[in-house]
């Protein structure tokens, strides 16, 4: 009986510490590499070297060089009363070069996550025009098929559509086909007896 | 007695001033007879360096320890090696920017550089940026800070939110 009760607090506690810690991870952007610098007056951060970008359940990007522009924040210029540039204190630009590597995470049916596999040399980022635009041998692979391009692939953030420049290619998986209705159409055949 | 010689120009360099980098090392009371000072410990070191022109703070050392690196024969040793750094920078309307802490750190108060091979944090509570890494070098000219291992950085995810989509 104690024991349970031990047990039961136990759980609790677990759970109360648990969701904060969780909530609080999904909160953060993890950035990771071996060397950085950061410029403070620009609020450029440059890292190079095993780079790792990791948002929980979001996106998981990997490179061998990345640039990330973060001007100076809006909340505290405004209680300071110090004038920043338009759109300080988010992510202005991100630009990752060297085998680029990036994992999106998307919900699915049923509470599945459907991952999208993205690569290239390059990754661009921008937030005016908030799209992302992989070149150098882009490539995309959902759970259907892969997007190849030949020049550049542009995913939009805003819209979650996809564009190209350039010629490009696709291919579907063949499965994705199989229960199609576009393959398993009733036919004007004769049936046979 | 050189110990509270010692305190007593630490007690100036607290006060900080522009003239300060301009400052000739003042010469021993009497160095003839005097042996070169032994480097004393510090307690609760602390100086705050102000933009020679504009006369702005521009950035803020403090330190639990501090020890002078280096025996010049000045009553003002241009680097220090200190322990419990706590460097603070300062954007140009004196708001607060970044925190540096380090638990060991080599400070040169003429160039306002700091450096260290070992661990350190940084952070700013305006957007709740935090900075972990191996061994960096503050370089205060250029406005920048070097890491040279194991960077971590956390960011808010609110930082890096796009727009909501056009419905």
């Amino acid at each position: 009986m104690i024991r349970h009760s031990i047990l039961l607090r136990w759980i609790l506690l677990t759970l109360l510490f648990a969701v904060p810690a969780q909530a609080q991870l999904q909160d953060r952007i993890q950035l990771t590499a071996t060397n950085a610098v950061l410029e403070f007056q620009e609020g450029v951060y440059h890292l190079w070297d095993h780079v790792r970008v990791e948002s929980s359940g979001v996106l998981t990007l990997t490179c061998d060089d990345l640039r990330a522009v973060l001007p100076q924040d809006k909340a505290a210029a405004a209680t300071t009363g110090a004038t920043v540039a338009s759109g300080s204190g988010r992510l202005q630009s991100l630009v990752a070069t060297g085998n680029v590597r990036i994992q999106f995470f998307q919900a699915g049916a049923g509470g599945t996550t459907n991952v999208v596999h993205a690569s290239g040399e390059k990754a661009e980022y921008g937030a005016a025009d908030e799209v992302l635009i992989l070149t150098g041998n882009p490539r995309i692979e959902t759970g259907s098929g892969t997007m190849v391009g030949t020049e550049a692939l542009i995913y939009d953030l805003k819209s979650r559509s996809m564009r190209n420049r350039g010629p490009y290619r696709i291919e579907l998986r063949s499965d994705v086909l199989r229960n199609s209705v576009l393959f398993n159409r009733g036919t004007n055949a004769p049936k046979s007896r | 007695m050189f110990r509270r010689t010692h305190i007593f120009v630490a007690g100036l360099v607290l006060i900080g001033s522009p003239a300060m980098e301009a400052q000739a090392p003042t010469k021993p009371a009497s160095p003839a007879a005097a042996p070169a000072p032994a480097p004393g410990i510090i307690r609760n070191w602390g100086i705050s360096l102000r933009d020679g022109t504009s006369g702005r703070v521009q950035v803020r050392f403090s330190s639990s320890e501090a020890a002078p690196a280096k025996t010049e024969g000045g009553l003002m040793p241009a680097v220090w090696d200190v322990t419990g750094l706590r460097l603070e920078t300062f954007r140009a309307d004196e708001s607060a920017d970044f925190t540096i802490e380090a638990p060991a750190c080599r400070v040169n108060v003429t160039t306002r550089d700091a450096a260290s091979p070992g661990p350190f944090t940084a952070h700013r509570d305006g957007d709740g940026i935090l900075m972990t890494g191996t061994g960096f070098n503050f370089d205060n000219g250029r406005q920048r800070l070097v890491v040279s291992n194991d960077v971590r950085i956390e960011i808010r995810a609110s930082l890096v939110k796009t727009s909501p989509s056009p419905k």
